[in-house]
This record gives structure tokens, sequence and C-alpha cells, in this order.
């Protein structure tokens, strides 16, 4: 194949993705409001332009199954059918087939497809719909709810050959491309390589690092002209700065329509009737927070329609309006984007999630929590919730993966629910990744680099307030409330003298599971913007430790997981004790 | 043997004769191929990694990357050594990763032809001969051409990560 043959394919597979995610909006458009001309004309118009550029690049099993779409397509423009929700999941099948074919054959262009069962599907549900242009589909909707072409076989088969009027179609669509291709991008924009980005944004990382120095020092320069210099070269830093960062921001849109599809399917498959609303899809977001918490969205929204929304019945039968609400939405405030995920079912149920807890051994019989602290709970590996009762059942299944998720790109969630009412699942998120707010403490003559966000408060213990309780270690009586103390010497096992822990600073931390815990350093030195670097893969083992950055004075500093390096510590320390 | 066609290939590579870096441990000499090498530093700060072996001195920054580095003679299993001026950073490139490996001092860089090398015999040297690929005899010294990923990529990582977890467990 020759280069420009292969240019010419990978740029229609990257437009084409686009096209079919537009196509997808396009759909579920039509279906919630079937009259609108406009929406069909704009579906016609992408699948024409789809099928074109297909043609031209030279897919042609692309090019057909666009076709067949094309076909029904102008019998929907004409009146002839009707989009009902039959023809409507035939159309999102039919695209997720091609956004299926079009990924693969990004990997390999010379991919075939065998798309004759799709080709007969969609001729089918044309021959069964167009004899009256009513909604009575009876025999394709039986078929089709059933979800599968297979079925087509026991279907007599009258069936007329598949036309191949390719040719002329590509030619027929190269103005309009153009003209799409317009509509859809708007703003005039260009691709670029997303390694390269991060190449930019990590450099502007150490600019950042090395003007905060200057800037620092700037008084011991004699000059005000070079002093002045310093201040300009600051703000020009900072904007340099936040627009490298934007350069990783994308949208939520196309996210925000992923999760109306999935909530349409989900919906349709339980027999719910569930009214999807979203708020602030400009939102933006870091590509790879978004990329890792797509799985999560996903999980969440199905909870609540699976677990979360009640049937009709059931809703009506609680005084409730019968089709339930799921809204997604994102916002930012101050250094946090906010993504918040609610329902207006049943609620969770305190006393049940407590009483799945308490049996399979998560708490403790007496342990006395908050409705929080109940709450999360459900994010605890282990709390599966298969066979629980029902207004909970499943809903433990994968949320530690969630939790997981969202706490690998730093972020947290924080759950709200009213018996009855509804859930909230608010996944709290740093802006960005590259860059975190840092403290900078000392221990055992080493500097290391605690997340700002993962403290609670710091504080130089007083005499009175510290416990020694012999086998367990020390404690810190901290307003009332009993914390254990961990010397972060001790746990790196560091041969460094230590202070006494009335010379320390102890940074108080939080488990997942609400549990307070004081790790003593020596000192705080300072809070920096720092830029997280990763380590080599032979250090991906270490416990609690994630990452480095690189100070002011240009050392490495490791950057550390408090509760992590705690949880790892206990384990080990009480394995030792049960020996001994 | 096929220590040896390992080098052939990489001579063949490049071909004719091949260049090493030769550094000093412990008053021996070794060699790496120079195309592994990226750069030689002066000895620098170094921050220590906890749960880690002792022959892993921690990790440093190099120009805003984060890379690890060894000590090339507690790896070896000789005595450490106070650094001196003349100890030397070499920085290794073994794709995908970059390595830091703290040598005494770095002396030359010889090229040699195939048949200069002969292969490892059973000889005296500080180390074990797994790591050597060959061996040659330039101005009445020994120079001991150390098979350099085999010595600190694989063996190491998953090692590494075995006493990491034992550490962190013990």
């Amino acid at each position: 194949m020759s280069d420009f043959e292969t240019q010419l394919k990978m740029t229609f597979l990257e437009e084409a993705e686009q096209l079919l995610s537009d196509c997808e909006q396009s759909f579920m458009d039509l279906e919630t409001n079937p009259s609108d001309k406009s929406v069909l004309t704009k579906i016609f118009r992408l699948a024409h332009s789809f099928k074109g550029s297909a043609g031209a690049a030279g897919f042609e099993d692309l090019m057909h199954l666009a076709h067949q779409l094309e076909s029904l397509l102008v019998k929907l423009t004409e009146g002839k059918l009707q989009p009902t929700p039959e023809i409507v999941s035939l159309l999102l099948r039919a695209n997720d087939q091609l956004a299926k074919m079009v990924s693969d054959l990004k990997v390999n262009p010379d991919l075939r497809f065998d798309i004759a069962d799709w080709v007969e599907e969609i001729r089918d549900i044309q021959d069964n719909c167009s004899s009256s242009a009513s909604p009575a589909c009876t025999p394709s909707r039986k078929a089709l709810n059933i979800s599968g072409f297979e079925i087509f076989d026991e279907e007599p088969e009258v069936l007329a050959p598949v036309v191949h009027a390719a040719p002329l179609a590509a030619v027929a669509a190269a103005p309009q491309t153009a003209e799409a291709k317009a509509a859809v991008q708007g703003e005039e924009s260009i691709r670029v390589n997303l390694r390269r980005i991060d190449k930019l944004v990590n450099d502007v990382g150490e600019l950042v690092i090395l003007q905060t120095v200057l800037y620092q020092y700037r008084s011991s320069i004699e000059s005000p002209f070079i002093q002045k210099t310093i201040a300009q070269l600051e703000k020009i830093t900072r904007q340099i700065q936040d627009t490298s960062m934007g350069l990783r921001m994308v949208p939520m849109k196309p996210t925000f329509q992923k999760m109306q599809r999935i909530i349409r399917d989900s919906a349709q498959a339980l027999g719910k009737q569930i009214i999807f609303d979203t708020t602030g899809e400009d939102t933006e977001i870091d590509k790879t927070v978004l990329d890792v918490l797509s799985d999560p969205l996903v999980h969440l929204i199905r909870n609540a329609v699976d677990h979360g929304i009640e049937t009709s019945e059931e809703r009506e039968a609680a005084g409730k309006a019968a089709a339930g609400h799921v809204k997604l939405v994102a916002f930012n405030r101050g250094d946090n984007l906010i993504i918040e995920i609610y329902d207006d079912g049943k609620g969770l149920d305190v006393e049940k999630i407590l009483k799945k807890a308490r049996s399979t051994g998560i708490v403790g019989p007496n342990a006395k929590l908050t409705d929080q602290e109940v709450y999360q709970l459900i994010f605890a590996s282990g709390f599966s919730t298969k066979e629980a009762v029902t207004s909970l059942s499943g809903r433990g299944v994968g949320m530690d993966v969630v939790k997981t998720h969202v706490a690998e790109v730093e972020g947290s969630i924080e759950i709200q629910s009213t018996l009855g009412k509804g859930t909230c699942f608010r996944i709290i998120l740093p802006l960005s990744l590259a860059l975190i707010d840092g403290m900078i403490v000392r221990a055992g003559g080493q500097r290391y680099v605690v997340p700002i966000t993962a403290i609670i408060e710091s504080l130089q213990p007083k005499k009175e307030n510290i416990d020694f309780v012999t086998g367990k270690g020390y404690y810190l009586n901290l307003r009332g409330e009993t914390l254990p103390v961990y010397r972060l010497t001790d746990i790196f096992r560091s041969n460094a003298e230590a202070p006494e822990l009335t010379q320390c600073i102890a940074v108080i931390g939080r488990t997942a599971l609400g549990e307070s815990y004081a790790i003593a350093v020596e000192d705080i030195i300072g809070q920096q913007q720092i830029v997280i670097k990763s380590l080599g893969p032979e250090l991906k083992n270490v416990p609690g430790v994630t990452g480095a950055a690189i100070l002011g004075d240009g050392k490495a500093a490791l950057i550390i997981d408090m509760t992590d390096l705690v949880q790892g510590f206990v384990k080990h320390s009480s394995s030792v004790r049960r020996i001994a | 043997m096929s220590n040896n066609s390992e080098i052939k290939k990489t001579a063949s590579s490049k071909g004719g004769s091949n260049r090493f870096l030769v550094f000093n441990l412990n008053d021996e000499s070794y060699a790496v191929p120079l195309l592994k090498v990226r750069e030689v530093i002066a000895q620098t700060e170094i921050t220590p990694v906890p749960y880690t072996p002792a022959h892993f001195k921690g990790v440093m920054n190099l120009r805003g990357q984060v890379i690890s580095v060894i000590d090339m003679r507690l790896k070896f299993k000789m005595k450490a050594k106070d650094a001196s001026g003349e100890t030397a950073i070499i920085i290794l490139d073994l794709s995908p990763v970059s390595l830091g490996v703290v040598v005494d001092s770095v002396t030359s860089v010889v090229a040699l032809n195939e048949d200069q090398i002969s292969p490892s015999p059973e000889i005296e040297s500080s180390i074990s001969t797994d790591y050597i690929t060959g061996i040659v005899r330039m101005d009445g010294k020994l120079i001991l051409i150390l098979e350099i990923e085999k010595t600190l990529s694989l063996d190491d990582l998953s090692s590494m990560r075995k006493h990491i977890k034992s550490t962190a467990a013990a």
C-alpha cells in the first residue's frame, strides 16, 4: 500500500469516529423527537458523507453497510417508515458495528468483514415495516427484542440481491464531505499526538519549578531591571502553564452521550422508564483522567438504572412519578472537577448495608458508624452483595473497582442518600494530574512529598496527648479521638535516629473506611506545586511510593501515599505480633 | 558461545570494530558497549528508596527525568567505597528504561575488533562469570566485557521485586 493510500485511510478512520459518534447522538435525538425532520436530514447527511468517504478510502465493507443504512434512512425521511424504537435500536446497533469495524481497521486497514447478516437484517426490517407506514412492526419487534440476527435464519427469506451502487455514491459524496466536516468541527483545530503534548506539559512543569526558584531568589539580585524581568517571566510562565495544561483537556460531551446510550439500553432491557438529564457537558477534563473514569462512570450509571431506580409499579406504589430520573452533572469548583450522578430511586439502606458488612466481617459487630461511614462500606473489596437483599442487590459488585479507579486519578467519592428518595454519587477530581499541590516533609534526613489532598491536618503533639501502649505503640489523643501514630522512619525501616514524638509533626490522614491515623515526621518544610514523575518498572512495587518529584534544589524526592504506607505497615506488624 | 555470538552481532551491526566504554571497579577494568551508554555524569545527590536491596542506591534527577541508580560495587558484592572525585555515574540506555550505575572511575573508550575479544575462560575475578561475555588483554591489562543487560535488567528487576516484597513484609 502506498504512503498516500495509508494516509488517506488513516485520515478517514479518524474522521469516521467523529461521524459515527455524531450519528449515535442523532439516532437518540430521533427517538425522543420522531417528528423532527431536521434530525433526519442531519442523520442522512452524516450517513451519506460516511458512505462516500469510506468508498473513497477504499473500505468497501464500511461503504456497503453504510449504503444499506442509507436506504433505510431514505425511507424514514420520505415518511415510508416511522422511527420506531425497533428501527432506532437497529440503527444504533449498526452504528456500533460500524464503530467496531472502524476501530479494528485502525489496527489492520486490510481487514475484511462479513456484513451479510447486517444487510439482511436491515432489509428485513424495511420489508416488514414498509407495507404500512404505521408502527405495527410486530414480527420484527419480536425478532429484534431477542436481539440477535440468528433469529432471521428461521424467517422466510425473501430478499432482493444486495445492490452495489458504490462508485456512484463515492463520487456524489465528495463535496458533501467537506461540508459535513465543517459542520462537525466548528472551530478549526489540528490533531496532535498525545505524546507530544505530554512532553510539552512535562517540560513546562520543569519550567515552572525553575521559575519558582528564580522568583524566590529574585531579591538577592541587585539589578532592578533583572528583578522586573523575573517578575514578568513569572507571569508569562504561568500563562504558558495554563495553556499547556489546557491542551490535555477535552470536553465531557462524548462521555455524556455514551452514558445516554447506556441508560437507554439498560432501561429498555429492564423495562424501566427513565428520564436522563445532563448538565455541564462542556466541562473539560484531563484526557487521561477521562480515560480512567470512563468505566467507573458506566458502572455508576448502570447501577443507578439497575438498582437505584425502581420499576414503574414500585414507584407508583411509593407515590412517585412512574418515570425515574437519572441526572449526570459535571462542573468545576475551585481546583476540583466534580461529577455527580443522581437518581431519584430507592436510596441506600443503612441498616441493610451494615448487616451485610457485619456478616462478611468487614466491620466488627459493635462498631458504631455514621451514615457516611456506612455508605463508604459499599466500596470495600469483598463487599459483594450478590446474595444481598433486593434494595441492594448488585450494588457492591465492582464498587471497589470504581473506588480504585477514582483513587488512581487522585479523586475521591462522596455519597449522599435518602432512603426512598434517591442517591447521589459525587466524584471529586483534581483539575490536573500532572501537577499536584504537595507538602514536603522531612524524616530520617530525607525529604518526602505528601499530596495535600491526603492530609487532614498536621500538628505538633503535646506530651499529655501521647499515650504508649506496650505491644501496640503510640497513640495520639486528638480532641477526644484516639489515633495510632506511626513514625515514617519506622515504616521505612530507616536506621536514622528519631527524635521524641513531641519534637515531631504529626500528619493526620484517613483511610477509605474513615479510620484516622497519624504519621510522625521530623519537620514540614513547605508546600509546593510539584510535577509527578513516574518511577521505573523496577520500583513499581515499592509499597506506599507512588512516584517522584524534583524539588526546587534539583534533588529527587519520593511521593508517598500515607494510607497505603500505614495499611501495609499495620498488616505486616500485626502478623509479626501473631507469630510472636 | 551464545555470549560470543551476541558480541559478533553487535559488532557486525556496526560494521567492523566495536567501541566500548571502559571503567574501573575495585582495581579491575570492565567494559560495556558504547552503544548502550547514554552519557557519563559526575557523582550527584541520590535519593534512597525504602525497601530496596543494598546495591540499589536510589533515584536521581537527570534533567527532569527520575532514574534509578545502582552501585556496581555492591551489585558485584565488592566492599563499598566512599565517593571520590573520580566516582562517576554511567547512564545506560536499556530501552525502555534508563539506569544509572555508580563506578569507581571511567577510564577510556576503546575500539575493539572481534578477534581481539576472547571468550571468557574460568578466570579469577570478583564477579560471577555469568555476567562476562568476553575478555580483552590491552596494554598488559585485562578488560572484562560485561553483558550489561543481563547484569542489570531482567535478573535485577525480578530480584528487586522479590526483595521489595519480602522486605516490606518482613
